[in-house]
């Protein structure tokens, strides 16, 4: 096993780098589907591994429409970026695999969610912002605030900070009057 | 120690009850998370020997940027875990990045087996992309010599010691000193004294014309002309004159102030503009891939008007209503001090009234103007996909999607000037209750004989308290103004102060004739931290040889052109020209002698004669024609009704992709320059344009170093030597012949691929 980088970005940190594989498009335009009856998970030394094809490799979950379904249509990538299937459900799987898969995905799409927000001042093209989250207070910095909130539905909304971070609000409705009010004129 | 991080006293402490003297310890950082993505305070420490991960709870003072563990009850540090690792057993320390977060992994060296190191929320991605770049130094017996970039120092800001809400602009909001702004920029402003001070002087003059004014018509009317019996009594016409000679003069106050306000307003805003537009302009191509181009060109016109309002129209109001107020409150108070007293009480819930009013309409104006914002792009996106709109027949869907946006630009409309049509007269009646009090009182005052009132005083004094009020409503707005203004001239004195990367060395190297070799010695280059782009490339290309760079997108080709053309400079290793590292040249003397062709090509709103001696400006028509004859443009322009008078560019005459490229090689012929980078410059053509353009580009690569980049290797046929770039490194380099004789070679597969793609598309090669 070699040092990979998150799914989406290339390796870093000075790890030797990997040549890609070249693959026809016939290979690429078949999707593989992985079952319970084609695929096992399983966690050994902190990251997640799949058997499939006779081989065991670590691998990577990304959500296919990330703000529609959270635990169905699921990529399955290997160190490569290269996709060794698709999971439709994670339902699919039993218990013991289903947790495997749920837990790996909880952990990479960690956003904090923001319950209240404490105060947002604007100043100078940035906006900094004091908020309250179940892991407690946190303050963070977005840059031209209108293009840093994603708007994942009528009422969620994600806000991209400086740093890369994420912050959801999934219910901008249920927001108190007081955070309400400061946020509304982003909405 | 490197501290990547501040590391507490209290932490260092415990470690050296472990029996690790904080002079043992080479690099320290600290991350938020627990490895089962729990808050809590991690530190993680080398020494030459050892990788040590201190867990615990603390209390820390609340960053910008840093999760506090929720009740930071903790005065000391509690321990809860300690982990080491031999450094020399682990290697290829990297970060793994998640959405939100990331993890610190490294793996076995015998075995190869991955270990989870730390993991951490993007809060502290650039500290751990720092400890993972040193540790691996550490794990391969190397002493880390630490690039003064990395230090943290320049991470905080100087005075309060936080940290920058954003790394890549280095401005704390606590500590910017406005007063240092204003003063930096008041510098400027002296250019400009005399007309400013006329501007006041002729302000100054109003505001006694318009003081003087109602006294004239009211009190001193009723009580001194008509009842009076003092030496004016009876005087009609002499008040008359004095009534018409102070509008006169109050006319002429107001015609001058305007002819210097619209003078000085021009020239104020024409300097500022070019200021910000020259301080732009001489930044490195950095700043403008990090920043959105539309988010520049408002900057520029924004921002000098904002500068220009504040200083040059809210700032001299603000003097003139100082006075001005306290001249008016003092002849209130010399009427009669009860009755001004009285008449006053309103002024409190007049500023209270406003200034939450002003709050409303200015969030009431920004929700229209984010709705009519929506619209007009949503406009500007269909009629521009109007084509896909028709084929997919959705034009009901699109009418409704548009229904739905007007429709929410008509509410905030609406509201707006409900708003406004309501909410201001209502206000206004505040300042008529005063006027109530005023006649009331002073009425009761007359009547009763009180404190010497008389008509003419009352009328006088209502008079003077109605002009009190707009000096105080300016004040309402002055302090957003204010805001608005520090805003901009931070903006504009960052653009100023703003180094560009790229800089021209002191008595650069000019040599009379440079020559056209190109040599690139471990060259390597990373945008952003951690992620090198370019990993130690080497190559050379002799005088006049052609050399072609293949590679996937993405692999960092054209950053290899970026970096000869010294967009951007190199980080570690050189890059020569004719035997002269470039960051020795003059920078004239190396744009002069390199060119680029690539796939986008811009041309500038212009006739095409411009964009064709964009370089040269100098050149004799007898040139531009030969140039665009080699590059096979001449024909298609000699078909254009105005020739090479013709106005392209936004919103001109359209030319096609192939006709554009061919302007634009034309452009790079007449530069003549000794090297070229054709970077791509015909993968978006079809195949006969492309062999015109080829045989253009052959015309004009003749007898000159060239550096090639193409995704289609048939384009390539020429080059003398090829360089296959893989993940930023050089893969293979060989003859065509040679690398096409490796087994297993990537530049032999890609051929193959290609090659199969053609023929069965029918087309040989």
């Amino acid at each position: 096993m070699r040092p990979m980088g998150g799914p989406g970005r290339g390796p870093h940190g000075g790890g030797p780098h990997h040549e890609e594989k070249h693959r026809s498009l016939a290979e690429i335009s078949v999707t593989v589907w992985l079952t319970p009856e084609n695929a096992r998970f399983l966690y050994q030394n902190n990251f997640l591994y799949i058997e499939y094809d006779g081989k065991t490799q670590r691998v990577f979950l990304c959500r296919q429409f990330p703000f529609e379904l959270e635990w169905e249509f699921i990529s399955v990538m290997d160190a490569e970026q290269q996709e060794i299937g698709i999971v439709k459900s994670v339902e699919l799987f039993d218990e013991e695999q289903k947790k495997l898969l749920v837990e790996e995905l909880r952990r990479r799409y960690y956003s904090p969610v923001i319950d209240k927000i404490i105060s947002v001042k604007e100043r100078y093209g940035f906006s900094y912002w004091k908020v309250h989250t179940p892991d407690g207070e946190v303050s963070f910095t977005l840059h031209d605030t209108y293009r840093s909130i994603i708007h994942a539905g009528e009422t969620r909304i994600i806000m991209l900070d400086v740093n890369g971070n994420r912050f959801e609000i999934p219910d901008t409705s249920a927001l108190d009057h007081k955070s309400y009010k400061k946020i509304e004129l982003y909405l | 120690m490197f501290e990547i991080d501040r590391i507490p006293c209290a932490v260092t402490e415990a470690l050296g009850d472990k029996g690790i003297a904080t002079d043992d310890i080479v690099l320290a950082a600290h991350v938020d998370r627990t490895r089962e993505h729990t808050v809590g305070d991690v530190y993680l420490f080398a020494t030459k020997e050892e990788l040590i991960l201190f867990s615990g709870v603390m209390a820390v003072r609340s960053e910008t940027g840093h999760f506090r563990a929720a009740p930071a009850v903790h005065k000391k540090w509690m321990e809860t875990g300690y982990e080491s690792y031999l450094i020399r057993e682990l290697c290829g320390f990297s970060v793994e990045e998640l959405l939100s977060s990331g993890r610190l992994t490294a793996r076995r060296r015998e075995g190869e087996c991955p270990v989870y190191l730390a993991c951490f929320t993007n809060f502290c991605k650039e500290s751990m992309f720092l400890f993972a770049k040193y540790a691996n130094k550490l794990s391969e017996g190397e002493s880390p010599e630490i690039d003064p970039k990395d230090d943290p120092v320049s991470k905080q800001c100087p005075k309060c010691g936080l940290r920058y809400p954003d790394l890549n602009r280095r401005v704390c909001p606590h500590c910017m000193e406005k007063g240092k702004l204003f003063k930096r920029f008041s510098v400027f402003l002296l250019r400009y004294k005399g007309y400013l001070m006329m501007s006041v002087l002729s302000l100054v003059l109003l505001t006694a014309m318009s003081i003087l004014a109602p006294y004239l018509s009211s009190g001193f009317f009723y009580d001194e002309v008509i009842y009076g019996t003092g030496i004016f009594a009876g005087e009609l016409l002499l008040v008359l004159g004095l009534i018409i000679s102070t509008a006169i003069l109050k006319m002429f106050a107001t015609m001058i102030n305007n002819l210097v306000t619209s003078t000085i307003a021009a020239k104020v805003v024409f300097d500022l503009k070019k200021t910000i537009f020259s301080a732009i302009e001489r930044l490195s191509l950095n700043f403008f891939t990090g920043r959105q181009t539309g988010g520049l060109m408002t900057q520029i016109n924004e921002d000098a008007n904002t500068i220009y309002g504040f200083f040059c129209d809210s700032l001299p109001y603000l003097l003139i209503n100082i006075v001005q107020v306290i001249v008016l409150a003092i002849l209130l108070f010399t009427i009669q001090p009860m009755l001004a007293f009285l008449s006053l009480v309103t002024v409190p819930a007049f500023v209270i009234v406003m200034r939450w009013m002003f709050r409303r309409e200015r969030m009431l104006h920004a929700k229209r103007y984010s709705n009519s914002r929506q619209m007009n792009s949503f406009l500007a996106d269909v009629f521009s996909g109007m084509r896909v709109v028709k084929a997919f027949s959705k034009e009901e869907e699109e009418i409704r999607r548009f229904t739905g946006k007007n429709g929410n630009l008509a509410v905030s409309e609406r509201r707006l000037s409900l708003f406004t049509n309501y909410a201001w007269p209502m206000a206004h009646q505040i300042l008529y209750l005063g006027n109530i009090i005023a006649w009331g009182v002073g009425g009761w005052m007359i009547i009763s004989g009180f404190g010497d009132m008389s008509y003419g005083k009352i009328l006088t004094f209502i008079a003077y308290m109605n002009m009190i009020f707009s000096p105080l409503e300016f004040f309402v707005h002055f302090l957003d103004r204010l805001a608005d203004c520090t805003n901009s001239l931070q903006r504009l004195f960052e653009i100023m102060d703003a180094q560009p990367d790229v800089s021209e060395k002191e008595n650069p190297e000019r040599p009379a004739v440079l020559g056209g070799s190109v040599e690139f010695s471990h060259v390597t280059f990373s945008y952003q931290k951690g992620k090198k782009i370019i990993d130690d490339v080497n190559f050379d290309v002799p005088d006049g040889h052609i050399l072609g760079i293949v590679g996937h997108t993405g692999a960092g080709k054209s950053t290899l052109a970026n970096l000869l053309m010294r967009m951007y400079d190199a980080e570690e290793g050189e890059i020569r020209i004719g035997g002269y590292p470039v960051k020795e040249l003059e920078l004239a003397m190396l744009y002069r002698n390199v060119a680029i062709v690539s796939q986008e090509t811009y041309l500038f709103i212009g006739t095409i004669l411009d964009n064709i001696r964009y370089a040269r400006p100098d050149a004799s028509f007898e040139e531009v024609v030969q140039a665009a004859k080699c590059a096979g443009a001449h024909d298609f322009i000699m078909k254009l009704p105005d020739a090479y008078h013709t106005r392209i560019g936004f919103g001109y005459k359209d030319l096609s992709g192939g006709e554009r490229q061919r302007v634009s090689i034309a452009r790079a012929i007449l530069k003549n320059p000794k090297i070229l980078i054709l970077d791509e410059a015909t993968a978006a053509m079809d195949t006969g344009t492309e062999r015109r353009i080829q045989e253009a580009l052959t015309e004009l690569i003749k007898g000159k170093t060239t550096i090639m980049i193409a995704h289609r290797l048939s384009t390539l046929r020429d080059a003398d030597e090829l360089v296959v770039i893989e993940h930023g490194k050089v893969a293979e380099r060989g003859t065509h012949a040679e690398l096409l004789e490796r087994e297993d070679g990537i530049y032999k597969k890609l051929y193959t691929l290609q090659a199969e793609a053609l023929k069965s598309a029918g087309i040989s090669e």
